[in-house]
């Protein structure tokens, strides 16, 4: 029996010496497995109207992620574009011009940039030129967007810049390949596809915790004058609300009672829940994209 | 044009010509902003204001506000739906009034005036001290712990986990292991050391707000101790910069310098306490002269000094998220928060320009470090 027990624990550290030098797959199998072991503790122990919230909450906020992760790839390809050719024109006001765009969205931070765009959706909500949850969520993705595009724009310039250095791009040019295909195909799409989706696995983690704060924060924040009580439920608008503040406020009985630490599990549950799927996937993220990093060695 | 011109180019645009740039854009938009308003508020006083003048007249009292209503039906009969909206309006500005935390306060919402400058400046100012006790820790908490990072690497540590089944897989050979109390005993330990790995992991990775909200009934939150510890230990911010120092160390590593420097006889020995003991390893200035790793750890720092522009921007979208979220009244990111519900935009451009600067002072200071360093290890 001893022996069986040995081999089944070596086999099984054998497996996770395999998969942690594959750390973006095992953080993928870690995040599902968390994921599913949530829903069937939620399933036991969390009310239907709380979990129905949680759920809506997570699917919306991961929807607006991805559908900004979209938005950001679209206009940093675009602003790349723009930024090369615009430089390669040499006239002096456009690139002026060009320099005074880029060096707002750079040295605004974030934060502030999305809040004042979320002030603005709010107006077009209340005066219903925005309805329903799918187009919220679609502009508010778009405005996120606005504010996270520069770092995909950044290191798109760093790869035609990387490519130039070598003969690789003018030896192109003199085989009579068009400059738009060499950048677009050759250096983007051949050359720097696992770079752009690892950069794409990080802003997905910037806009879930960015989109998470300015929903907390508009939400505990507003005045009554600017609701944005409409906008549709988030991971940072359902953590903003009373009850999950109370459980979330309940963590801190465990420094007087650490005996208190089931009772979080089963009677604070909504708040806890949305506290953990907020940090897990962050961190579920941030290991994902570093595992493909070092992967692929990028 | 020769494509490496035109990104030097790109690269060498004038920090002095973008904020000046950046200026103008802010001035006219602030006029802008400030003309939308004063537009606003002048349209916004004809709707009721001269109801608030009638004598006796009562706004507080809900029987007179409803008794307006009706004689405003019954004199113009033929406008229901103005008188409608007249009524509801001022019901609005009650409710606002009255019942609105942020009014309560006293806060104004008047135009950015001269008189106004001082005290968002003083506001600024404990600001601009937080974010560089944050920038100056943040720094030191990612070199110190990205090198010790390293040094695990290089002395081939195993992570817990696989020093779990390794523990497991010999204790299983003993006769009887499981009645043995040492044998609990560490399995206990690792397990604990695993745990508190993961819950280490959270807390650097949860949000500011979250893990203020936890601590909150045990802990004034409002400090500025405390907000310096949430800003450099929450957010993931400090972990994402361990990782990228630890990155920069492993990229110097496989350098073709190392070889040589092993060569001429420099110290490769990890283990050796005369370089890294824990003391060496806390210093604010470290050096392992005489270690092959002084020279791998001299050239990662120099590329890291770059990477203070990005921490920098990320500290302070970090700093105002935690001031607007925990609402810490009096602070920069709150009144900011306050001005931006009150659609006070001019007063709003002029924090953001604030913020602006301070940027732009840190990015021109890390540029200018950067110079400094290059000329130093020029030769």
């Amino acid at each position: 029996m001893q022996t069986n027990m040995k081999k089944y624990i070596s086999r099984a550290k054998d497996f996770i010496s395999r998969v942690y030098d594959n750390k973006d797959i095992l953080w993928i199998g870690i995040y599902i497995s968390g994921m599913l072991l949530l829903i069937l503790w939620d399933s036991l122990f969390l009310n239907a109207p709380a979990f129905s919230k949680v759920f809506t909450a997570y699917i919306n906020s991961i929807f607006a992620g991805i559908l900004v992760i979209v938005f950001a790839a679209v206009l940093g390809w675009g602003a790349a574009l723009a930024e090369y050719y615009t430089r390669k024109k040499g006239n002096k006001y456009l690139i002026t011009i060009w320099d005074l765009f880029v060096n707002m969205f750079k040295s605004v931070p974030q934060i502030i940039g999305i809040l004042v765009g979320y002030i603005f959706l709010a107006i077009l909500i209340s005066h219903e030129v925005i309805t329903g949850s799918f187009f919220q969520l679609f502009w508010m993705a778009v405005t996120i967007s606005f504010f996270v595009f520069i770092e995909i724009k950044e290191l798109l310039e760093e790869r035609i810049e990387y490519y130039s250095r070598s003969d690789f791009f003018n030896a192109m040019l003199c085989c009579g390949i068009k400059e738009s295909r060499i950048i677009n195909y050759e250096i983007f799409w051949k050359n720097s596809r696992d770079h752009i989706i690892q950069k794409l696995i990080s802003i997905l983690g910037i806009t879930i915790f960015l989109q998470c704060s300015i929903d907390f924060i508009v939400s505990v924040g507003l005045t009554s004058g600017v609701s944005l009580t409409n906008f549709p439920n988030t991971l940072g608008n359902v953590l903003a609300k009373l009850d999950s503040k109370q459980d979330i406020l309940a963590m801190g009985n465990l420094f007087s009672d650490p005996l208190y630490l089931p009772k979080l599990f089963t009677t604070h549950l909504q708040g806890i829940n949305i506290a953990f799927l907020i940090t897990f996937t962050l961190l579920s993220l941030y290991k994902i994209s570093n595992g493909y990093l070092r992967r692929k060695g990028l | 044009m020769n494509i490496k011109n035109i990104i030097r180019k790109s690269l060498k645009f004038d920090n002095m010509k973008g904020v000046i740039l950046v200026t103008l854009l802010f001035l006219i938009s602030f006029f802008i902003a400030r003309s939308y308003k004063a537009y606003l508020v002048e349209n916004k006083s004809d709707s009721f204001s001269e109801f608030l003048a009638l004598p006796e007249f009562n706004v507080n009292d809900s029987m007179h506000r409803q008794l307006l209503k009706e004689a405003l039906n019954s004199f113009y009969p033929e406008q229901i739906e103005k008188n409608e909206k007249t009524a509801n309006e001022l019901e609005r500005y009650v409710v606002e009034k009255f019942t609105n935390p942020l009014f309560k306060e006293g806060a104004d919402r008047g135009f950015l005036t001269f008189g106004k400058i001082p005290d968002i400046i003083l506001r600024f100012i404990p600001f601009v001290i937080i974010f560089l006790l944050v920038l100056g820790i943040t720094y030191y908490g990612a070199v110190t712990l990205g090198t010790i990072k390293y040094l695990n690497y290089k002395k081939k540590s195993e992570s817990v986990v696989l020093t779990l089944f390794d523990f497991i897989k010999s204790e299983i050979n003993r006769n009887n292991f499981f009645r043995d109390k040492k044998f609990w005993q560490k399995l206990l330990t690792y397990s604990g050391l695993i745990i508190i790995k993961m819950f280490g992991y959270l807390v650097l990775f949860s949000p500011a707000y979250v893990a203020a909200y936890a601590m909150r009934t045990k802990i004034d939150t409002d400090t500025y101790p405390f907000l310096i510890l949430l800003a450099v230990f929450t957010n993931g911010i400090l972990i994402n910069y361990i990782n990228k120092f630890y990155t920069f160390l492993l990229h110097e590593g496989n350098k073709g310098y190392v070889e040589t420097a092993l060569v001429k006889n420099l110290d490769e020995d990890y283990n050796n306490e005369k370089y890294f003991s824990t003391k060496l390893l806390f210093k604010i200035q470290k050096k392992f002269d005489g270690h092959v790793f002084g020279h791998i750890y001299k050239n990662a720092e120099f590329q890291f000094v770059q990477g203070i522009k990005d921490m920098a921007s990320f500290l302070i979208t970090g700093l105002i998220i935690i001031e607007m979220a925990l609402n810490i009244q009096g602070h920069f990111g709150y009144e900011l928060l306050k001005q931006v519900l009150y659609n006070n935009y001019d007063v709003v451009i002029f924090y953001i320009y604030l913020i602006f600067l301070l940027v732009k002072i840190t990015e021109y200071s890390v540029d200018s470090f950067d110079n400094f360093l290059k000329r130093k290890y020029a030769n």
